[in-house]
């Protein structure tokens, strides 16, 4: 029984120095090069983790600044906006006179050529009653006398 | 215008003739005579313009009606130069002319009156003196009646005219009337 056990521990104690002989420098090598592997992921994720704040700064700083900047823009346009306004409605009140002179002036033409034509009406009418008065009411007497008075301003030519 | 040069170059022609020979008043009466019967017959119009018809014969035409008429050899001559230089269709023209040239030498003018209603001898004597003394040379009068002219006179002497008429006056009104 203790023999047994003896024989157990130094069975162990064999495979424990082996074991720390043969495996002791490759098991320590790993280790080191894991340990520093795990190292340098820290620092990487440590550095990426400090980009990533850098850039969540920056984008906020050019959030901050773009918000202006549309705000800006939304003033510009507002101007722009109502200096169109203005000159939209300039220009239509421009027309609008222009418009209304132009209507004038038509009206006023066409007042002169109507009273015109009813002058030129007024004046065949008139005419040509007198036409119909002369021709009935003439007697061979007046047309001599019409005549005469002919003669006479022949002669008073000479 | 082209025509009425033509037409004066022939009536002149014959004007010098007529001025040469003192017959120029004779050739006015011969040339009207035959311009008439030019005019009123249309068939000798044609038969004379046409170059179809050769030139000879033609001028045998003319002859012809120079005899029945007893127009003079230089009349008949001149009738049928102008059948030679293919100019009959200038011949209205040419008389016209002729007359204004035999009138000027004559010493006379020729006034185309237009009355409203038919006119007494004796008031177309009064007008005839009147123009007369007017132009300063005799005048030949042309009495033409238009009851158109409503009443008055209108003589034409040459370019210039003497409007008496009613008609002229109505339309002047017209015009002051229209004017306002």
């Amino acid at each position: 029984m203790w023999w047994d056990l003896a024989f157990k521990i130094f069975n162990f104690a064999v495979l424990a120095t082996g074991l720390y002989i043969f495996v002791k420098k490759p098991l320590g090598a790993f280790l080191k090069k894991r340990q520093e592997s795990i190292k340098q992921a820290i620092e990487e994720a440590e550095r990426a983790k400090q980009e990533g704040e850098k850039a969540l700064h920056e984008y906020e700083a050019r959030l901050k600044k773009l918000d202006q900047e549309i705000e800006g823009i939304r003033r510009t346009l507002i101007r722009e906006g109502e200096r169109e306004r203005e000159r939209i409605i300039k220009e239509a009140q421009q027309m609008a006179e222009k418009i209304k002179k132009q209507a004038t002036l038509s009206a006023q033409q066409e007042l002169k050529m109507v009273k015109l034509q009813l002058q030129e009406e007024m004046a065949a009418m008139t005419v040509q009653l007198a036409e119909d008065l002369l021709k009935k009411h003439l007697k061979p007497k007046d047309h001599e006398r019409l005549v005469d008075e002919y003669i006479e301003r022949v002669r008073s030519l000479q | 215008m082209i025509n009425r040069k033509i037409a004066r170059r022939y009536a002149k022609a014959l004007m010098n003739i007529g001025q040469e020979d003192g017959n120029y008043d004779r050739y006015w009466q011969e040339l009207d005579a035959f311009t008439s019967i030019f005019q009123q017959e249309e068939q000798l119009r044609e038969v004379l313009r046409n170059p179809t018809f050769n030139i000879p014969r033609r001028q045998a035409i003319i002859k012809e009606i120079g005899a029945r008429l007893r127009l003079s050899p230089v009349t008949i001559n001149f009738l049928q130069l102008l059948v030679d230089k293919d100019r009959m269709m200038y011949l209205p023209d040419i008389t016209s002319l002729y007359r204004e040239l035999v009138d000027e030498a004559a010493g006379r003018a020729r006034a185309h009156l237009i009355t409203a209603h038919d006119l007494s001898k004796k008031k177309i004597e009064e007008l005839t003196q009147g123009l007369q003394g007017l132009v300063g040379k005799q005048v030949i009068m042309e009495v033409e009646t238009d009851p158109s002219l409503i009443g008055g006179v209108v003589a034409r002497i040459g370019d210039t005219v003497y409007d008496g008429s009613v008609k002229t006056q109505l339309e002047r009104l017209k015009e002051i009337l229209a004017k306002g």
